[in-house]
């Protein structure tokens, strides 16, 4: 049996919504009668209306459908770019699980010890960032328009234009806005041709030199300033899966505080001493060279202007000398 | 890919460049225990540097194979030139086409 159901077009369903007049009951029919107000124009009621939003609060409609692993994967990847200032990535070249799980036990133990220093010499809690720092593959061909998301893609900068085809509240990470943003952008990030192959990537929670030397001195060992932790010290880097895994991994470059390193470049960072603290010394050192030499310069030159007069001056006293002899 | 009668491999690239996509692969094909067998040396041009990738293969026989990348200066030359890039296929191939060479003869011999 059909649904006994009168299946209306919308149309007809608004037509009749207009025709129905306003209820009232008997008693006051009399009164709202004669108390007629103006009625409102249409213009001045829709402005009045607030906007109703379509979703719920925590269900944004979004560009990529929120679903799929790999959006999901994507934002991730966006809010791991925005909160995280210092990444190192690396290049692996098949690593075994045994091997990763070596180097990251290595990594996890050498970090904890450095912890511990800084905490004796009375470093405050919130700079032992050992147990976040994290070593991790990733899916580049995520991570890349990741990358371009969280660089490119301004919520606060958005011309008003931009965002005329979709609702301007929505500026999460899976929105169209950010979607098209990062799409006009494709290609032009620095880091785009190092994003390819397998790739893995060192996140610090801060911009620790501490932590980053010795995670380098782990990770990729080079004498003078990242040397690998002595046999004694840690007899289980020397492992055969450790050491085999290390010759597997290849430091790619940094990105640091949104400046880009290269793999030199990212071994300068990590080789700061004492971290900001030592290189505002540096920079202070610099500078009080730099004053001395200022000083000495300017001074040059009204030193030598003081010998030049104070000569003339002994000149011509010795000139005047020998007249007041003949004069006596 | 074949790489039992591969000895040597040296690879050097600006990863920053896109030139560095294909020596960079090979170095993920190789086998995980590959760095026993072959001596794998690996050079990272600084981040300005515009030289070109190089990727060289050495064989059992004492044959190698020396591949290198420019940067693309323009799109007019180009056209003119209108030569292929060698891709990652094709170092696949011609390493293995070798190695199947190479296999061949040792059966022969031994």
């Amino acid at each position: 049996m059909p649904p006994r159901l009168r299946l209306r077009s919308l149309a007809q369903l608004a037509d009749l919504q207009l025709q129905r007049p306003a209820y009232t009951c008997g008693r006051c029919q009399y009164a709202t009668a004669v108390a007629t107000t103006p009625a409102s124009s249409d213009t001045q009621f829709q402005s009045s209306i607030p906007p109703v939003s379509r979703y719920p609060a925590v269900q944004p409609p979004s560009h990529r459908s929120p679903l799929q692993r790999k959006s999901q994967l994507l934002r991730s990847y966006v809010s791991l770019l925005q909160t995280t200032p210092l990444i190192v990535l690396f290049q692996h070249s098949n690593l075994k699980a045994a091997e990763w799980v070596g180097i990251r036990r290595e990594l996890r133990s050498a970090l904890r010890k450095i912890d511990e220093q800084l905490a004796k010499q009375g470093t405050p809690p919130e700079d032992l960032i050992a147990d976040y720092i994290k070593f991790e593959v990733i899916k580049t061909n995520i991570f890349e328009p990741a990358l371009r998301v969280a660089e490119y893609f301004n919520p606060g900068e958005l011309a008003p234009q931009s965002i005329d085809g979709s609702d301007p509240a929505l500026t999460h990470a899976l929105s169209e806005a950010a979607y098209r943003v990062a799409s006009e952008h494709k290609g032009e990030h620095p880091l785009t041709p190092v994003l390819a192959g397998a790739v893995a990537i060192l996140t610090f929670p801060a911009v620790s030199p501490v932590h980053l030397k010795t995670a380098f001195s782990v990770l990729s060992p080079k004498a003078p300033t990242f040397p690998a932790p002595t046999r004694r010290a840690a007899p289980s880097y020397y492992d055969p899966p450790v050491q085999d895994g290390l010759k597997k991994l290849l430091i790619l470059g940094a990105r640091i505080d949104g400046q880009i390193f290269d793999s030199e470049g990212t071994r300068w960072v990590g080789s700061i001493e004492g971290g900001i603290g030592g290189l505002r010394a540096q920079l202070v050192a610099l500078l009080q060279g730099f004053g001395v030499g200022l000083t000495s310069t300017l001074e040059s030159a009204s030193r030598s202007l003081w010998f030049t007069m104070e000569s003339r001056r002994n000149m011509l006293e010795e000139e005047e000398k020998p007249k007041d002899e003949n004069k006596q | 890919m074949i790489t039992t009668y591969v000895t040597s491999l040296k690879v050097a690239f600006n990863p920053f460049l896109a030139t560095s996509k294909v020596p960079r692969l090979f170095l993920t094909l190789l086998p995980p225990e590959a760095h026993k067998t072959i001596k794998i040396t690996t050079a990272q041009f600084p981040r300005t540097s515009t030289a070109s990738a190089l990727l060289e293969l050495g064989f059992k026989d004492g044959k190698t194979m020396k591949y290198t990348w420019e940067i693309e200066s323009s799109s007019a030359e180009d056209k003119t030139t209108k030569t292929k890039k060698v891709g990652l296929n094709d170092i696949v191939e011609e390493v293995n086409r070798h190695a199947r060479g190479l296999a061949r003869k040792e059966e022969l011999t031994g």
